[in-house]
């Protein structure tokens, strides 16, 4: 009796951990304290330790268990009902892991379990699976998955759990119940697979909406350089005619005449439609796209952009990062009475900085590092604040989001490349 | 407080301009200044060749024999001024990445607008203005004073702190933590035997600082992302957009 609780005390140990691995595979740790995790891994030990030795109805069993790990989930960021959904989740995984290795074992092969063997072999079941699981859903993926699909995938181990539970009350006897155990379990990482598949699909897709959006950039800054082009040549062409005329202009000392003219010319000179010269083309051209519509609905774009040529950074990265800022400023900006948008670029001692700055309308509340905005249809819009954020983590960098007075304001501080 | 200006460009108008510029905007300030112009960077670095020193040095990138960058490597490397706020202002948008490599304070493009002007004049000032803070220590029987914007770095070795400044270097018994609580607000440890000015960064990385003078400071594990945070405000304060 002491031996079967000692070995329950130290599978459920490592028990705890593979519970741990599984649920960061679908949860992003919250940054609290050391005390409350500890606090909530001994409230599920002990709680677990109870439940195996003293409850014996299985479906309450069950429900503690899956409350237990509730509680566990508790220490993690991610909506409610999802995290109910992933504990469940890892609670029937758990049990059919448990139910095919001791209907094998015990019922099936008749090995004696006054050694809690079996308990052991379920452990070591599980850690299989979590690490199969494991697979599918950490590989890293540009964007972020949309959690609003993985919740469809969880009727697939609760059926599962139903099924096994029919299988026992129905009373199948011999070697259908372990078999009944693990081809539940294949379902399950099966279904894992197939979600696994599905994104890498969907992210392939959003890459390439996102190259064919990278054209449509390049094009419209291609016809930009056309037209100064063209209207350079006009006035390279003219120039003669136009010296004779400024020549005559100031002989007569004409001055307010020659301002108009030098005025006019300089706004011929001037691209109207170009916002950013740095010189690197990638973000010149996504500056100017975005900016080029956002001149016509604000009332003031404020732009000062000081980088070298051929900035050591990466592009991609970048223009994810700087595209998706200027998109969600300018959207709060046009919707603001103020209707303001600022972009400061400077690079210096190694490190890149931008600031976005814009006024928005209504309620921004920050919550635990969240952002709500007032944006209310379901769709997505970019990649939400968040993910910008994980993306200038991603990148060593660093950002921060300051909203006061009307005014939203995102700074971040990127490292370039040496040489 | 006179702060000396040297601006240098072979445009003559463009020098009038910009000293007539800087004369309004020093004055609305209520601040002293003394502008010298020089039409060509062979003149410009044979006057910093006499010893003499510019608070701030506007010079023009494109110049006819000696481009701004070389006078830019000339004041920094061969002059050693790591004080001086250089202003770099140009016709063109485009600048290479070469220009950085003098730590410049900003860079304008032709014409210049005077409220821009101002506003990089006053966060240079704000770099400037730390020179009247001085840092005493010890050694032996004598005490010695040093300007806390010439120290480049402090390094403690057992129960000794190394100072090292533009100039020199020397040592005296202490701790960096007493040290650090007698320094103005622009010195931060960034590693546990290393305490640096800010101002005399040249280039920030993640696990190191190269400073002006070369020397490579190592930012220990524990001090780098609050070194990175840190910065990133320093930058917020600062700002750099076009109201200053």
């Amino acid at each position: 009796m002491i031996y079967r609780s000692v070995v329950s005390l130290c599978c459920n140990i490592f028990y705890l951990f593979l519970i741990l691995q599984l649920i960061s595979c679908f949860l992003n740790k919250k940054k609290i304290s050391m005390t409350w995790k500890i606090i909530s891994y001994a409230i599920w030990y002990t709680g677990v330790f109870i439940c195996s030795e003293f409850v014996q109805i299985p479906l309450l069993n069950f429900a503690i268990n899956t409350l237990l790990v509730f509680l566990i989930g508790m220490c993690y960021e991610g909506a409610l009902l999802y995290k109910l959904l992933v504990t469940l989740l890892i609670t029937v995984l758990s049990a059919a892991c448990d139910y095919a290795v001791y209907s094998l074992l015990v019922l099936q092969l008749g090995i004696s379990d006054s050694y809690y063997i079996s308990y052991i072999f379920t452990i070591l079941l599980f850690w299989l699976i979590v690490r199969g699981v494991g697979l599918f859903t950490q590989s890293k993926r540009p964007y972020p998955s949309n959690q609003n699909e993985i919740p469809l995938l969880f009727v697939i181990p609760v059926l599962g759990l139903i099924i096994l539970y029919c299988v026992t009350a129905g009373g199948i006897d011999g070697v259908y119940l372990p078999i009944a155990g693990l081809g539940i379990l294949g379902i399950c990482v099966m279904a894992f697979y197939i979600q696994h598949v599905v994104l890498e699909n969907m992210s392939e897709r959003w890459r390439r909406e996102a190259l064919e959006k990278q054209v449509g950039i390049y094009q419209h800054e291609l016809s930009i350089i056309n037209e100064s082009q063209r209207r350079l040549e006009g006035i390279r062409h003219d120039l003669r005619h136009h010296l004779i005329e400024l020549k005559g202009m100031a002989e007569d000392r004409k001055q307010e005449e020659l301002l108009a003219y030098i005025r006019e010319m300089s706004d011929d000179f001037s691209d109207r439609e170009t916002v950013v010269h740095s010189g690197n083309y990638e973000i010149d051209s996504l500056v100017n796209y975005l900016l080029y519509n956002a001149r016509e609905k604000l009332d003031c774009v404020d732009v000062k952009v000081s980088i070298p040529e051929n900035m050591k950074v990466d592009y991609y990265k970048l223009n994810i990062i700087l595209g998706n800022l200027l998109e969600n400023a300018i959207e709060a900006a046009v919707m603001s009475d103020e209707k303001l948008l600022k972009l400061v670029m400077t690079a210096e001692r190694g490190m890149l900085f931008i600031s976005v700055e814009n006024s928005y309308k209504g309620a921004i509340v920050t919550g635990v590092g969240k952002i709500e905005s007032s944006k209310r249809d379901g769709k997505r819009h970019g990649l939400g604040i968040g993910n910008v954020q994980r993306i200038v983590e991603e990148q060593n960098g660093e950002m921060k989001i300051l909203a006061e007075k009307g005014r939203f304001m995102v700074h971040v501080a990127v490292y370039l490349d040496k040489n | 407080m006179k702060y000396k200006v040297g601006i240098c460009d072979d445009e003559i108008i463009t020098c009038e301009k910009i000293e007539g510029m800087l004369r309004r905007i020093f004055e609305k300030n209520n601040l002293k200044t003394e502008i010298s112009v020089f039409y060509s960077g062979k003149t410009y670095t044979q006057y910093l060749q006499k010893g003499n020193t510019f608070d701030f040095s506007i010079l023009d990138i494109e110049l006819f024999e000696m481009n701004g960058v070389d006078i830019g490597k000339y004041i920094r490397d061969i002059q050693k001024d790591l004080r001086t706020q250089i202003i770099y202002i140009s016709s063109k948008t485009r600048y290479a990445m070469e220009l950085f490599s003098v730590q410049p304070l900003d860079f304008l493009i032709k014409p210049l607008d005077e409220n821009m002007l101002e506003g990089v004049i006053l966060r240079g000032l704000q770099y400037l203005g730390t020179s009247q803070e001085y840092y005493d220590y010890q050694v032996g029987q004598n005490l010695k004073s040093v300007s806390c914007a010439d120290i480049l770095y402090f390094h403690s070795e057992g129960r000794r702190v190394g100072i090292f400044t533009v100039k020199q270097e020397d040592h005296f018994y202490g701790r960096l933590t007493n040290v650090k609580a007698r320094l103005p607000a622009y010195f931060e440890q960034v590693h546990k035997s290393y305490l640096v000015n800010m101002n005399m960064i040249k280039e920030c990385r993640y696990e190191e600082l190269q400073l002006m003078n070369g020397s490579i400071i190592p930012i220990s594990r524990p001090y780098r992302n609050s070194l990175r945070a840190k910065i990133l405000e320093r930058k917020m304060r600062t700002g750099g957009s076009h109201d200053l």
